[in-house]
C-alpha cells in the first residue's frame, strides 16, 4: 500500500497530476517503486486502471502529453495540472488568473517530465520538501477551488472544435490584454450564440408558478388570436406576424438611434475606446482577416449590428447579399432578428401580440443582439490568428445569461413577459480589454481598399456622438448604396 | 442448540470479535471523544493485562469514535514491539507498517515520518474535521527517547492543520518505571504534551457491570434474525423465562472469594469473557439451570486462568 496523496486530489487533474500527486506523497519512492508497489511489470494497464480511479474523468476524455508545456505555477505550485491547459483559447488559468507559463517560476527550468519529477526537489514544480510541503503546497491545494473547471470543460465538451491542443502556437506573441480579463471574456463569448433566438423564442409557453419568477421584471401585453376573423390586428396585418408589418417611419429609425445612442455611451463608459469605426463588414471572411492587424470588437460588433438594424428597419429587407455576412454565417452566427417571429403558440392557436410590446421587445431584442455580436468578435479577436480555418465551430444551443430567468406564460388572455435584467448590457462583462483606438484606426485603414466600402464608412466619437440629423443622413447614404448595388446586381 | 455446524461460528467461540461492551470501555470511548472534541494532544490508558484494553482499542477502529460534526474520526492504531535498538526511526517504521505502508532498510526517519504524514492527510481527506486519533498500544515497551518521534508527527501534523490526538495504552504497573522516568524535567515537553489526561482502565469492579454484561449475552444475537446468544445455548431455558443476567450475584459472590483472598481489584475481561463463555456454552446446556452449583463456576474460572495469573512470587 501507499500513500494516494488523496489531499492534493482535484477534479480534472492530469495523469501527470496524479503520478506527480503520487510521487510527493510517498517521500523517497521512485516512479519505478511505485509501478512495483502496483505489481507492474513494465507500465501495464494496472497503472492507467490506477490513474482512471484517481481521476474524476476518463483518462483518455482530453488528450494531454505527460509532460505539460505550459502551467499555471499557482497550480503546479498545488501539484495541480489538468490536460484542460492545452485548449488554446484558454489564455489564463481559470482557478488563479495567471498567465500560463513554459518553465517552473521558482527554478526557471522547463516543466519536468513524468520521469524528471523525483529528481526535482523544487516546490514550484517537482517533489518538495517537507517544510515546502507544509508552507507551500498543502495551504494552495486546500485553497484551491476548480469550480471555474467545470465551465472550461463543459465548452471544451460542447465545442470541441476550438481546441487545438496539437497545434503549434505559431502566433505566439504577447496579449496586450490583461490574462485575468482574456479568461472573462473567453468564458463569456463561448455562451453567447443562441441567447438571441432564446430570448425571442422562450421555451414553450408554460403556466408558471408566480414564486419561480420571483424578483424579475414583468411586461404584459394584450394577445391577439392570428386569424384572419379575429382581432383588429391580425386584419391589420392579415395574418402575418407583426413585427414584420411594422413599416419604417420616422418613428422606428428614432428608436434605433436611441438603442444606437445608448449602446455608444456603454461602450464608451465602460471600454477606453475614444472612438468608432463603422464600416461595412459584408466582405470580411475568416480567411481574408489580417495577420497584421486585429479586428477590434467593439468597431467591428457595433457596425454589423447597424448594419443589421437600418437594413432592417429602414429598407425592410433581410435576405440576400444585403445582409450576408460571411464571417458570422461561417460560424454560426447567422441567426438575426429574422428569426424571431412575433407569434405565440397556445393552446392550439396562435396569436400576436401588440404593437407596443412588439416594438419594445425588438429594441430589446437589438440590444441583446449587439451583446451576442460583441462577443462573438472578442472571440474571433482572442483567436483570430489560431482559429482552425478550415471548420466552422460547432454551435450548440446553451444558455446565456441574459436570458436565462426569461420567460414566457399567458394569463387571463394576457402575455406575460418576465425578464432577468432590465438593461441586458450590464449583463455582460466590461470590455477593458479591447485594444486601443490607434490599432483600430489601423485594422480599418488596413482594410478600407480591399474589404470596406468607403461610402458607408461613420466614425463616432466619445466626446461627439452621433447626432439623430448625422444617424439621419447615414441613413438616406444606405439607401442610396443599396439602391447603386441594387442597379449593378 | 443448534447445530454443530453452525455452533462453532458463534460469536463467543470468538471472543475477538464478540461485541460486548464493558463499563471500562464505554468510559475509555467517552474520554477519547472528550479529548478529541477539546483538540487534546494526549492521553494515556492504563490498566492491567487482560483487562481488556486491546480490545476497547479494537472497537474503536472497528466502529470509530464521532467528531462534533458527527463525523467519523480517522482512527489509526499500532501496536508497538520491541526492537533490538529503541529508536526514533524503530518506532516511525512501526507506525508505517501498522499502516501497511512500504519501506525499505535505506528509508530515513526523516522520510519514514513524511511517509507517515502523508499517510495521515490520505486518511482525513475525505473526513469534514482535522480530527485523527492515534493508537499506540503497549507504550511501555517504548524508551524515554522514542516519544520524541510522537512529538514530531504531532508538530508536523500541526503545521499541516490536523489535530492529532494520540493515546497511549500501556500495562498497569510495567509502565510506571517509565511514567516516572518522563516525569523528569528532561523529558517535560513529552510529559506535559501526551500525558496530562490519564485514564485507568479497569476490569467489572462490581455485581452491576457483571450484571451490565450478562445483560448483554441476554440481548446480543446471533445472526441478527436468530436467538441470543444465551438462546443460542439455552433455548428451553430461555423460552421458560430464564435469563443469564440471574447469575451476576453468583459470579459476583464467587468471585469475591477470589477478590479478596488474592487483593485484586477487578476481573479482568479475558478472565471474565472466558469464564462466562464456558458456563454458556459448556457447563449450563449439560447441567442445566437449575442444577448449576457454586463449583461449575469455581470451575470455570479456574479454567479461565484468573488463578495461575494471580500466582506471583513471595517477597
Amino acid at each position: 500500500m501507499f500513500n494516494y496523496g488523496s489531499v492534493l486530489h482535484q477534479p480534472y487533474e492530469s495523469a501527470y497530476a496524479t503520478i506527480r500527486r503520487a510521487l510527493v506523497s510517498n517521500p523517497g519512492r521512485k516512479l519505478h517503486r511505485l509501478k512495483n508497489v502496483l505489481q507492474l511489470p513494465n507500465t501495464s494497464d494496472t497503472l492507467n486502471k490506477w490513474l482512471r480511479q484517481q481521476q474524476s474523468m476518463p483518462k483518455d476524455d482530453i488528450p494531454g502529453p505527460m509532460t505539460p508545456t505550459r502551467q499555471c505555477p499557482e497550480c503546479a505550485a498545488a501539484c495541480f495540472h489538468t490536460n484542460l491547459y492545452t485548449l488554446r483559447w484558454l489564455n489564463a488559468c481559470p482557478i488563479h488568473g495567471c498567465a500560463f507559463r513554459y518553465s517552473c517560476a521558482i527554478c526557471g527550468r522547463p516543466w519536468p517530465k513524468l520521469s524528471e519529477l523525483e529528481k526535482r526537489d523544487c516546490h514550484g514544480c517537482g517533489i518538495p520538501s517537507k517544510d515546502d510541503f507544509l508552507t507551500y503546497t498543502l495551504p494552495l491545494a486546500r485553497k484551491m477551488n476548480t469550480t471555474e473547471l467545470e465551465v472550461v470543460y463543459s465548452l471544451w465538451k460542447v465545442s470541441g472544435k476550438l481546441c487545438l491542443p496539437n497545434l503549434r502556437e505559431r502566433f505566439d506573441y504577447c496579449y496586450d490584454l490583461n490574462p485575468r480579463l482574456m479568461w472573462v471574456v473567453a468564458d463569456e463569448v463561448d455562451e453567447l450564440y443562441p441567447s438571441l433566438v432564446d430570448h425571442l423564442m422562450p421555451s414553450n409557453v408554460v403556466r408558471v408558478k408566480q414564486a419561480t419568477y420571483r424578483g424579475l421584471y414583468c411586461k404584459e401585453a394584450n394577445l391577439h388570436p392570428l386569424d384572419e376573423d379575429a382581432g383588429p390586428l391580425a386584419n391589420l396585418t392579415h395574418g402575418y406576424p407583426l413585427i414584420k408589418r411594422v413599416r419604417p417611419n420616422q418613428d422606428a429609425l428614432h428608436d434605433i438611434y436611441l438603442v444606437f445612442k445608448g449602446i455608444s455611451q456603454w461602450l464608451f463608459r465602460v471600454s477606453d475606446h475614444r472612438a468608432c469605426y463603422i464600416n461595412d463588414y459584408r466582405n470580411l471572411t475568416t480567411s481574408r482577416l489580417s495577420t497584421s492587424y486585429r479586428i477590434c470588437p467593439i468597431c467591428s460588433a457595433l457596425s454589423v449590428w447597424l448594419f443589421h438594424a437600418s437594413f432592417r428597419e429602414n429598407l425592410n429587407v433581410s435576405t440576400g447579399s444585403t445582409e450576408s455576412f460571411p464571417i458570422l454565417y461561417n460560424h454560426g452566427m447567422d441567426r438575426f432578428l429574422s428569426l424571431g417571429r412575433p407569434q405565440v403558440y397556445f393552446r392550439g392557436e396562435y396569436f400576436t401580440y401588440d404593437e407596443p410590446f412588439s416594438r419594445w421587445l425588438y429594441r430589446r431584442s437589438l440590444m441583446i443582439l449587439f451583446i451576442d455580436l460583441f462577443k462573438f468578435f472578442q472571440l474571433l479577436a482572442n483567436i483570430q490568428r489560431k482559429l482552425m480555418r478550415t471548420e466552422p465551430f460547432t454551435v450548440s444551443r446553451m444558455s446565456h445569461h441574459v436570458i436565462r430567468k426569461c420567460g414566457l406564460s399567458i394569463h387571463k388572455g394576457k402575455l406575460r413577459f418576465l425578464y432577468h435584467l432590465r438593461d441586458p448590457l450590464t449583463a455582460i462583462s466590461p470590455p477593458h480589454s479591447i485594444q486601443t483606438s490607434m490599432a483600430c484606426k489601423a485594422f480599418h485603414d488596413n482594410n478600407a481598399a480591399r474589404l470596406f466600402n468607403p461610402y458607408l464608412y461613420l466614425r463616432v466619437n466619445k466626446n461627439n456622438l452621433c447626432t439623430l440629423t448625422e444617424f439621419l443622413d447615414y441613413q438616406n447614404s444606405l439607401t442610396e448604396n443599396f439602391i447603386l448595388m441594387c442597379k449593378k446586381t | 442448540m443448534a447445530n454443530n455446524s453452525s455452533v462453532y461460528s458463534h460469536p463467543i467461540f470468538r471472543p475477538r470479535q464478540m461485541p460486548i461492551t464493558t463499563p471500562a470501555m464505554t468510559l475509555v470511548r467517552d474520554e477519547l471523544t472528550r479529548c478529541v472534541w477539546t483538540h487534546q494532544t494526549g492521553v494515556i490508558i492504563t490498566g492491567q493485562s487482560r483487562a481488556g484494553k486491546t480490545s476497547a482499542c479494537r472497537q474503536i477502529k472497528r466502529c470509530p469514535i464521532l467528531n462534533r460534526d458527527g463525523a467519523s474520526v480517522p482512527v489509526l492504531y499500532v501496536s508497538i514491539r520491541h526492537r533490538d535498538k529503541p529508536t526514533i526511526k524503530s518506532v516511525f517504521r512501526q507506525l508505517c507498517l501498522s499502516s501497511d505502508l512500504k519501506i525499505s532498510d535505506r528509508d530515513n526517519s526523516d522520510t519514514l515520518c513524511r511517509l507517515y504524514f502523508h499517510h495521515i492527510l490520505d486518511r482525513i481527506h475525505s473526513s469534514p474535521s482535522p480530527n485523527v486519533l492515534l493508537l499506540v498500544d503497549e507504550f511501555q515497551r517504548l524508551s524515554p527517547d522514542q516519544f520524541d518521534a510522537f512529538a514530531e508527527l504531532y508538530d508536523v501534523s500541526e503545521e499541516g492543520d490536523i489535530d492529532l490526538t494520540t493515546a497511549f495504552i500501556g500495562n498497569d504497573p510495567e509502565c510506571r518505571g517509565l511514567i516516572e522516568k518522563l516525569e523528569s524535567d528532561e523529558f517535560a515537553h513529552i510529559y506535559g504534551r501526551f500525558f496530562g489526561h490519564w485514564i485507568a482502565f479497569t476490569g467489572l469492579v462490581s455485581e452491576q457491570q457483571v450484571a451490565s454484561c450478562l445483560r448483554q449475552y441476554d440481548t446480543l444475537r446471533y445472526p441478527d434474525d436468530g436467538p441470543s446468544y444465551t438462546g443460542f445455548f439455552l433455548p428451553q431455558a430461555v423460552k421458560e423465562g430464564w435469563r443469564f443476567e440471574s447469575l451476576a450475584p453468583d459470579l459476583w459472590r464467587i468471585f469475591s472469594e477470589y477478590r479478596s483472598a488474592a487483593r485484586i481489584t477487578s476481573w479482568g475481561m479475558q478472565s471474565f469473557t472466558s469464564t462466562i463463555n464456558t458456563l454458556l456454552s459448556d457447563v449450563l446446556p449439560h447441567c442445566g439451570v437449575e442444577n448449576h452449583s457454586d463449583e461449575h463456576i469455581h470451575e470455570c474460572i479456574r479454567i479461565s486462568g484468573l488463578l495461575p495469573g494471580l500466582v506471583k512470587p513471595k517477597d
